[in-house]
């Protein structure tokens, strides 16, 4: 006890005070000079591992979030989803129907200090003609050659007129001596964006300001350590502590109604994503092949109801694959009202009367995702409304896959995610892209809308693609291969210090070069 | 002796060729293709056929299995499908994580288990007997998955005094450890009284204490060095699974083993490092196995081992 009393007796006395007042000066100067020192790290935490750093090889969301930050590339997108240009000094032009051509911007330097060339940049392109095992080489599958015009201009020549083809240019330039080499040292690969590679281990990867950009427009966040977690409590926990300062997406929703009020500390963003989630059905199986059904069901779902119960309002409901801020969406599309008593009639009209306990009885296969599965099952007990029994059935995501890609399902649920162009449509919609060659999974064929559809693909001129896509999208609507249901957010739950961060449409956290701490 | 560990060393050749054969050949029976992980969703058919022949995916499975073995008779695991990195150096990244968190989850098992098994065996029937066997049954019960954000939720975000997750700092260890260490301990704790109780009960025992030895030394040197015997049985079969189970806990506390690897593998049918897995947890178990065996010989010297 007299440990304790001797210097609180001393401290008490006006005497001691005085005597330590210098010294109490120095802390408090101290303190503040540190309180002021703005942080210039941030730690972010992804759900999955990095599976390459090599941008000729990552077609998984999470690569190339850390590829936009760490390499440059000849077009970039806006928070929304539109494309701008990246080291290009204007976006691309189309000087033939196949042929493209861009100039590249002055002053472009990899953070080993040798400039980016043309070469570099035809270097790039050119592995993915010459080597189709890189992961990424599906995307130019219609490139033959890349030519340099002079030492800032290239062309890229196509098979084939292909308007969707300026969204791919967004791969990370490699300088040309490590573009021809089938394997890469992410640590010793020179890259020009943002942030360069600081260390890699197998659950941190720590990015640092690449040292070649001026200071003066060098990113304020100096470090970004990346945690790996993979557990989403476990994320929420690290929040919670401090030890992370940004999570996107990967917290639970329900979570999230609580975690502003429980701690003060943290800050909840959202904002419109490019993901679209929908039901697909097999137009091949006699009774969802039915379009009465579907137009049925489409009256039967309140979207709204399982936005704000399920998804925590963290969506909008969708009349169409592309999001209303893109300029294809056709906007004259209504959702079908929410209308129980005329999904009967249609239902009655269409020669399904009510039986026992059900019409009929059809499957809905979806993922064993938490989230998804919730959807699914609130969608089954609203269609029971209306006499459909809907049996869901779970499913882990290779075997799901493989039957909806084989036909075996008559319902399923998924989302598109990540999408830049219209084309998309091609892909999930027209007659050639039934599996294996696309994924049109419902086998939805339609000639007039695959003429659109081809013709959206060889056109060039933007306004004429615009228009060729709102009709295929009111083709679409009047068919009904899928119902959309609504288009998902994106959110964030991030350190309320933190300043200038916002989130991107398609997930990528291009906005943390502007990111930091007051 | 040595020649004893010679044919323990070479019967464990069939053991592993049969688990590696039996799990290659499950995980290529298992739904779902590792070139639409590696190629993405628009990709054409071309592409992934093309892809497929190069990575030998197009081959009927037993050949890719005859391949794959004597890929490895010669040292060589492949190279992951999703990683583009040789097998052997994910397995090499992972496996000391795997090893340290088994061995830190053992040793607080026997810290716990040890002492509150002999106390309890000494004082049978009284309420620290009571305390500890109820410790012991809910160690149990309580889950990982449960235990682990428990623990968490107490030592990180209550009181702030532990890491959340990351292997890193010696801090880092203490909750995954508790959290694996604990149903580890409460099953030990039980098996170390029971034949704590019976060994007590012999007639050496009576003889000791009949010829004044201490207390202690009774139950130390006497009682529990007996006792131990089948302890060491189950201590050597429940490190090969905390080897080999420490999947949930990886999980949990971001924990960069091989459990972590092994599930990131099934998920992208990752043939290769499944495989690399599999082959890693069986030679460990079956090494383990071996270990226990040898370790009899120390305890009990009336064991002999013989070829």
């Amino acid at each position: 006890m007299n440990f304790w009393r001797k210097p609180l007796r001393g401290l008490r006395s006006v005497k001691h005070i005085l005597a330590c007042w210098p010294w109490l000066y120095v802390l408090a100067l101290g303190s503040t000079e540190f309180a002021l020192a703005a942080r210039s790290d941030l730690r972010l935490s992804l759900e999955d591992s990095i599976r390459t750093f090599d941008p000729r090889q990552s077609v998984d969301a999470n690569s190339q979030y850390i590829e936009d930050l760490i390499h440059c590339s000849l077009i970039s997108f806006d928070p929304q989803g539109q494309l701008k240009t990246g080291i290009t000094a204007k976006m691309p032009v189309w000087v033939k129907p196949n042929i493209l051509e861009l100039t590249l911007k002055d002053g472009i330097r990899f953070n080993d200090g040798s400039p980016l060339t043309a070469a570099d940049v035809a270097a790039t392109y050119l592995a993915f003609v010459q080597d189709k095992s890189f992961a990424r080489s599906a995307s130019f599958n219609t490139l033959v050659k890349v030519e340099l015009t002079d030492s800032k201009t290239l062309r890229f020549e196509l098979k084939e007129a292909d308007a969707s083809f300026i969204s791919n240019l967004v791969v990370g330039i490699l300088p040309s001596k490590y573009a021809q080499e089938k394997q890469l040292d992410p640590l010793k690969t020179p890259s020009c964006g943002p942030y360069k590679l600081k260390s890699v281990d197998i659950n941190t990867i720590t990015l640092e300001v690449n040292p070649q950009i001026p200071v003066d427009q060098q990113p304020k966040l100096k470090t970004l350590e990346w945690k790996i977690v993979k557990n989403e409590k476990t994320r929420f926990a690290k929040l919670q502590t401090g030890e992370l300062d940004l999570v996107q997406n990967s917290i639970s929703r329900d979570t999230l109604k609580t975690i502003e009020r429980k701690n003060p500390q943290l800050r909840v963003i959202r904002s419109p994503a490019l993901k679209t989630s929908y039901l697909g059905f097999n137009l091949r199986d006699k009774l969802v092949g039915n379009p009465a059904i579907r137009e049925a069901m489409s009256h039967a779902i309140n979207r709204q109801e399982i936005i704000d119960i399920i998804l925590g309002g963290l969506a909008s409901p969708a009349t169409t694959l592309l999001p209303p801020n893109s300029p294809f969406q056709e906007s004259q599309l209504k959702s079908r009202p929410f209308d129980l008593e005329k999904a009967k009639s249609i239902l009655d009209a269409a020669g399904f009367p009510m039986k026992e306990d059900a019409r009929f009885e059809v499957s809905l296969k979806t993922t064993t995702d938490i989230t998804r599965l919730s959807v699914a099952k609130a969608i089954a007990s609203q269609l029971k409304k209306i006499g459909i029994k809907v049996i869901v059935e779970p499913m882990e995501w290779g075997r799901f896959k493989q039957d909806v890609d084989a036909g075996r399902v008559q319902i399923w649920s998924l989302t598109w995610v990540g999408f830049k162009d219209p084309d998309i449509y091609r892909h999930a919609f027209a007659s050639e892209s039934f599996p294996p060659n696309g994924a049109n999974r419902g086998w939805y064929s339609n000639p007039k809308l695959d003429e659109l559809l081809k013709k959206g693909r060889r056109t060039t001129d933007e306004k004429e693609r615009i228009s060729i896509y709102k009709e295929a999208q009111l083709l679409l609507d009047q068919d009904i291969p899928y119902i959309f249901l609504w288009h998902e957010d994106n959110f964030a739950v991030i350190n309320k210090q933190l300043e200038g961060f916002t989130l991107y449409a398609d997930g990528r956290y291009t906005s943390l070069t502007g990111a930091h701490f007051p | 002796m040595v020649v004893y560990i010679a044919k323990r060393l070479a019967s464990l050749i069939p053991v592993g060729l049969g688990v590696l054969l039996i799990v290659a050949f499950m995980i290529h029976l298992v739904p779902g293709d590792p070139v639409d992980a590696i190629l993405g969703d628009y990709a054409s058919q071309d592409d992934k056929n093309s892809l497929r022949h190069a990575l030998g995916l197009d081959l009927p499975v037993p050949q890719q299995l005859a391949a794959y073995v004597q890929d490895v008779a010669r040292g060589d695991l492949g190279s992951s499908l999703i990683f583009h990195k040789p097998v052997t150096q994910l397995l090499l990244e992972r496996m000391p994580a795997t090893v340290e968190l088994a061995i830190c989850s053992l040793l607080v098992a026997l810290a716990i288990s040890i002492p509150l098994g002999v106390i309890s065996a000494v004082k049978a029937g009284s309420s620290i007997d009571i305390v500890a066997m109820t410790f012991a049954v809910s160690g149990v019960a309580i889950p990982t998955f449960w235990l682990g954000p428990l623990l968490i939720l107490l030592f990180s975000i209550e009181l702030g005094w532990l890491p959340v997750s990351e292997r890193g700092s010696w801090q880092s260890y203490i909750l995954p450890s508790l959290s694996m260490g604990t149903a580890l301990a409460a099953a030990l704790s039980r098996m170390t009284r029971n034949s704590m109780l019976e060994t007590l009960k012999e007639d050496f025992i009576r003889t000791a204490r009949a010829k004044g030895c201490s207390e202690f030394r009774v139950i130390m040197q006497h009682a529990f060095r007996n006792a131990s015997l089948p302890l060491v049985t189950v201590i050597g079969l429940q490190f090969g699974v905390l080897l080999t189970g420490a999947i949930i806990t990886e999980r949990i506390f971001d924990w960069p083993g091989l459990g972590s690897l092994l599930i990131e593998g099934i998920g992208t049918r990752d043939y290769p490092v499944v495989q690399g897995c599999v082959l890693v947890f069986s030679s460990s178990y079956l090494l383990v196995n071996l270990l226990t065996d040898l370790t009899y010989s120390l305890v009990d010297p009336r064991i002999r081992l013989s070829p």
